[in-house]
């Protein structure tokens, strides 16, 4: 078993949210404004054209 | 669980332990002020973001725009997206410093599942078609050597397996590292191709001669230019191994100097693949297009000399697989990072989700391109279109979380970067709109 001077030099070089067991707890969702939240829609909106556009022409490609 | 894992203190992951040891490292190199050697440890992931996306069909493209419209316009330009790139991948080096989360992980957790599945599904995605089209610069350029596909497959497979053998993200940077250096063959090929050196001065601080001929080919150039020097993998890829470096955010100074290492070295080597492609500019270069420029190598050989082939043709397979192993590094990444699975080169990888999806994302690419008539060029364009688009969406996140001041601290985005990153998302943006409804319209018989 790892003796408690082995276990702190592994810790000493390491930030405390650095390790494994602290990147893996979720964070809390952001809290957007209204203004962001309209933004990520209009982003829905322009991804879901753009792709159809590109789909459509990628298929139209191979026939 | 082996018995070194089982002697590890509670909490504590072979993750953790060979974390600690690279920062051991970095510690006493800071502590006993060693410049250079403190530079040395925490170059890495910039480099390689940067380097990697100076992969096979960039290289094809910069040389095919060279070779169809000479230095001209696209020298400067073409420095100039790297300036972009560098701005993109500071706040991607500068959130994985702070939080030592991946880009995938902050997306699902922050803006919830949908987003974060969008992103990873849309990486995984476009990931794969860059991985077919790497594999066919692979096979391009051994088939200069009179080598077949199945040994380009194998290659790149290999390669992959190999890099992560060692169970150390350190060994597995080294070693992408000690490859990405050979993305230099391409200024070698720059340098023999013999350039009028006062043309190249006359293109870089002018943009002149610009280039004719047909505005919307040329716009498509412009945006595809764009779009390839920009991606969603290398936001990906720099702060998920950012992370996994272990840097914190005493290291962001030494992460800037990294970022702009791999720039300065990108665009230098892409700039050399634009100047030996130009090389064929009086020799009917225009007609050796894309993907299906297999013979660019050949070209160079005829009118250049067998040197500047040889040296082209190993670039090509150089920069193929340096990509195929980023790319599926940041697959990896952001598969392991949605699902909540372990996601990193330390510890024990093999066997793990993170090792499969890296090797699976590998070989279902290189098992396509030995499928017979699929249609490798049309999927790689596509591709390419694509990630352009979906780019918006990415760099919408990464500035939202970079400028995170619950995250992010005393490290969150200034109102200048802020300014300047909006500005790039714009311009992106339009390119990739134009680009995606350009080729609509001319698939519609419209244009």
């Amino acid at each position: 078993m790892i003796d408690y001077d082995e276990h702190q030099r592994l810790i000493e070089f390491l930030e405390e949210d650095q390790l494994v067991s602290d990147t893996s707890r979720r964070l809390p969702r952001a809290e957007l404004s209204r203004t962001a939240e309209l933004g990520l829609w209009a982003l829905r909106v322009f991804v879901v054209a753009m792709s159809v556009l590109v789909i459509y022409t990628f298929v139209a490609g191979l026939g | 669980m082996s018995a070194e894992d089982a002697a590890l203190p509670v909490g504590l992951t072979p993750e953790d332990r060979a974390r600690s040891s690279d920062r051991r490292r970095v510690h006493s190199a800071r502590q006993s002020n060693r410049r250079v050697y403190l530079v040395w440890l925490l170059l890495g992931p910039g480099i390689l973001a940067m380097l990697g996306e100076n992969d096979g069909p960039s290289m094809i493209s910069y040389a095919t725009t060279g070779a169809t419209y000479g230095l001209g316009l696209f020298l400067p330009f073409l420095i100039a997206t790297f300036v972009m790139a560098a701005v993109v991948q500071e706040m991607c080096m500068r959130v994985g410093a702070v939080t030592h989360r991946g880009y995938g992980q902050l997306v699902l957790q922050r803006f919830g599942p949908m987003w974060g599945w969008f992103s990873a599904g849309d990486l995984i995605l476009t990931n794969l078609v860059t991985l077919i089209a790497e594999f066919v610069s692979i096979r391009v350029g051994l088939a200069y050597f009179h080598l077949g596909p199945a040994v380009a497959a194998l290659l790149g497979i290999v390669l992959v397996v190999l890099t992560m053998s060692g169970g150390r993200y350190r060994s597995w940077e080294r070693i992408v590292l000690g490859l990405a250096v050979f993305n230099g063959l391409f200024l070698v090929a720059a340098l023999l191709v013999k350039p009028r050196w006062g043309a190249v001065g006359h293109a870089f601080l002018t943009a002149m001669p610009f280039p004719g001929g047909n505005s919307t080919t040329l716009l498509l150039l412009i945006a595809s230019t764009v779009g390839a020097t920009v991606t969603p993998w290398m936001i990906f890829f720099q702060q998920s191994a950012s992370a996994d470096k272990g840097m914190t955010p005493a290291d962001v100074r030494h992460g800037r100097y990294d970022t702009i290492a791999g720039a300065v070295l990108a665009a230098l080597f892409g700039c050399g693949a634009l100047i030996a492609g130009a090389a064929l500019f009086q020799h009917g270069g225009a007609n050796i297009q894309g993907l299906a420029g297999a013979g660019f190598p050949g070209a160079l050989k005829h009118t250049s000399g067998g040197a500047v082939g040889t040296v082209f043709a190993l670039g090509l397979i150089e920069a193929g697989a340096v990509a195929i192993l980023t790319i599926s590094a940041s697959t990896g990444y952001a598969v392991g990072e949605c699902i909540g699975a372990p996601h990193s080169f330390n510890g024990r990888t093999r066997r793990s989700v993170f090792w499969a999806v890296n090797v699976g994302a590998a070989a279902i690419a290189g098992a396509i391109i030995l499928i017979p008539g699929v249609p490798l060029l049309s999927i790689a364009l596509n591709a390419n279109v694509l990630a352009t688009v979906l780019l918006p969406v990415a760099l919408v996140f990464l500035i939202i979380l970079a400028s995170d001041r619950q995250l992010m601290g005393r490290w969150a985005n200034s109102p200048l970067n802020n300014t300047v990153a909006i500005a790039i998302v714009g311009f992106v943006s339009l390119c990739g709109a134009a680009y995606a409804i350009d080729a609509f319209l001319q698939t519609v018989h419209v244009l």
